[in-house]
């Protein structure tokens, strides 16, 4: 996964953050943390993951915390 | 809120790309879309959200979710209480209430595989519901949140309701009628005492009408943000499944 990860540059944004969909959540934070526009691209993405997980659970106020 | 992601629910639902927002339309969890709405700031600054927001209610309207159960591609408007919850309760009532000879092997099975199975479809806030404290019978007007409780119950004890070593839908269905839980019933025995599989028919359908009029009703509360100074003329009709 991290020699795929590394021919991310040549991508199109687009396919960039579709693949970012199939990563775990620990994956996207950290390479959320390794260049501003990784940041920009993959930081809402476990933060989505995470809302929809606490929606599904029904937990409300878990979810308004986030 | 608006964000997508994939994600794989309680029952085993796996949505490939799905929004908290639209998950909490399709389940027709009022009080979930209630709370996200109501985090947002007032003003202006968040029109373009509010845009987004109205935007994925128009696809779930037009084009529905899709997600994969069981191997199988579905595509609704919102979880489909009829031809799950209601129709499995309802053919339980008209087995036991056929004029002649029972069966009540058959009646069981039914219970224990189609109410109990069906059960397990169950969006949360739905589980919430039978879990309350707030008894089935009479019929409730579904307005405010349930309490929050411990779960199922399970002889003395309690138990999630999604747990691994839970038996709904193998070993019993739950049944809560006009008790403040829901509790294990294993066969028609079990809710005859409560006349329990008809009460939670009767509040499953409640539920689901007034959802689905929540759900209609959510339209013109999105349009009124976008433009707040006008009133709202909507006429969004969700057909019932």
């Amino acid at each position: 996964m991290q020699t795929q990860f590394e021919r991310f540059p040549e991508l199109p944004q687009e396919l960039e953050v579709e693949s970012a969909h199939h990563l775990p959540s620990s994956r996207l934070a950290h390479y959320a943390q390794m260049n501003k526009k990784y940041h920009t691209l993959f930081q809402p993405l476990p933060d989505a993951r995470q809302l929809v997980h606490w929606v599904m659970r029904g937990e409300l106020v878990k979810a308004q915390a986030l | 809120m608006v964000q997508r992601s994939r994600v794989t629910d309680c029952s085993g639902r796996k949505f490939q790309s799905i929004s908290a927002f639209e998950y909490a339309l399709w389940a027709l969890d009022k009080h979930m879309w209630t709370a996200l709405l109501n985090y947002i700031p007032k003003g202006h600054a968040h029109s373009s959200l509010w845009g987004q927001l109205l935007t994925q209610y128009q696809q779930l309207k037009t084009q529905g979710v899709t997600y994969q159960l069981h191997g199988k591609t579905i595509i609704e408007q919102h979880f489909d209480f009829q031809h799950t919850i209601i129709d499995a309760l309802q053919t339980q009532v008209n087995l036991y209430q056929a004029p002649g000879y029972k069966d009540f092997d058959i009646l069981d099975t039914q219970w224990r595989d189609g109410v109990g199975g069906a059960q397990k479809l169950l969006p949360m806030h739905v589980v919430a519901e039978y879990c309350s404290n707030e008894p089935f019978h009479p019929v409730p007007e579904f307005i405010a949140p349930p309490q929050p409780t411990n779960g199922l119950r399970i002889g003395k004890k309690n138990e999630p309701w999604f747990s691994v070593k839970c038996k709904l839908g193998e070993g019993f269905a739950a049944c809560k009628g006009g008790r403040a839980y829901a509790a294990r019933t294993p066969n028609v025995l079990g809710w005859l005492i409560t006349q329990g599989a008809p009460r939670d028919l009767a509040a499953m359908t409640k539920l689901y009408s007034v959802r689905t009029q929540d759900l209609i009703m959510l339209q013109a509360q999105l349009e009124d943000h976008l433009a707040p100074n006008s009133a709202s003329t909507s006429t969004a009709s969700f057909k019932k499944q």
